[in-house]
């Protein structure tokens, strides 16, 4: 099981619920990832704008609900969104991202790392999306993190574990959950996370934009599970030679 | 008097709380008012404190829902 401060989550899944075609349809992929924490972002509302289902949907689903602070571009507005999401949805746990720059999306980690630290302070419990940077997870889990969310590539391209090595190092350096975030846009590379050690996975455009969304939550869920049984059957190490699987008696020789 | 929500100007008289307007503008923008959370200065305002937050003239209100995010 998965836990973090001290809850308990079966599944190793976790959803953002960005980027899908309709409300209903977020929240069947969703129901079908079996994914029990789930994130969504704040907005000011705009005026003539339409309202947004995603909410009274999610609520029909057995899920905890995480709260981001994307928009954020200083730890002041990251925290100021914090707080916001503790209003409206009552819950203090909260998915830290600070990315000023929108086209990577890559975190500001000077500025996630004073918001982390100005967050646990005020008691709550937060899981900071970061870079894949060794030393910032452990500065991050130092400051009371409960979590730490390093990326895998930039958020919604698809692109796998590009930062495979530096994810290993964190896996082995942190004793609070890693939770690989962002990039991941195949089963195969949730399996490849979860073959490297890590705790748990979040994944959004990859169900969001499938055309079959449905199915491929199915597949992440189904995944997840498969890579948790291989992590408990222990994979064997690779070797450079080969090991024969058959007996080597020459038995056609007289 | 006049107030501001999310820039918009929302026309109140002295006897109006933050709790009346906010249901107002709630109803007005299809939400739901248990849905929303409010800040007013950078600072959020517990929904605890709306039925006995003092309105003042030109005050600005940032109201918010959730959406949609990863």
């Amino acid at each position: 099981m998965l836990s973090i401060a001290d809850t308990l989550f079966q599944s190793r899944l976790l959803t953002g619920s960005g980027k899908f075609a309709s409300p209903t349809l977020m929240r069947d992929a969703i129901g079908a990832s079996g994914s029990q924490l789930v994130t969504l972002a704040l907005k000011r509302i705009e005026q003539g704008q339409t309202p947004d289902r995603t909410l009274s949907e999610l609520r029909q689903l057995n899920v905890q609900l995480l709260p981001n602070t994307s928009g954020a571009k200083t730890a002041q507005d990251a925290v100021l969104a914090a707080k916001i999401g503790r209003d409206l949805l009552g819950t203090h746990w909260v998915k830290l991202e600070i990315h000023p720059d929108p086209r990577y999306l890559l975190p500001d980690p000077i500025e996630t790392l004073k918001a982390a630290e100005e967050l646990v302070q005020l008691g709550f419990v937060v899981l900071p999306y970061c870079s894949a940077d060794p030393t910032l997870c452990l500065r991050l889990q130092e400051v009371g993190c409960h979590a730490v969310m390093p990326l895998g590539s930039p958020i919604g391209s698809n692109q796998g574990l590009q930062t495979r090595d530096f994810l290993r190092i964190i896996i082995e350096q942190c004793t609070v959950p890693v939770i690989v975030d962002a990039g991941i846009g195949a089963p195969s590379h949730a399996a490849e996370a979860f073959e490297l050690g890590a705790d748990a996975v979040l994944v959004n455009t990859a169900i969001a934009c499938a055309s079959d969304p449905i199915a491929m939550a199915r597949a992440f869920r189904l995944t997840c599970d498969a890579a948790m049984l291989a992590r408990e059957g222990r994979i064997s190490s690779p070797a450079l030679q080969a090991r024969a699987t058959s007996p080597l008696t020459s038995f056609l020789e007289r | 008097m006049q107030i501001l929500i999310n820039q918009r100007p929302i026309h109140c008289t002295s006897h109006d709380t933050l709790d009346s307007v906010l249901n107002v503008f709630a109803q007005g923008s299809g939400v739901d008012i248990n849905d929303i959370a409010v800040a007013a200065d950078n600072t959020v305002i517990p929904r605890s404190q709306w039925a006995t937050y003092a309105l003042t003239a030109n005050a600005s209100f940032s109201v918010f829902v959730a959406v949609a995010g990863g």
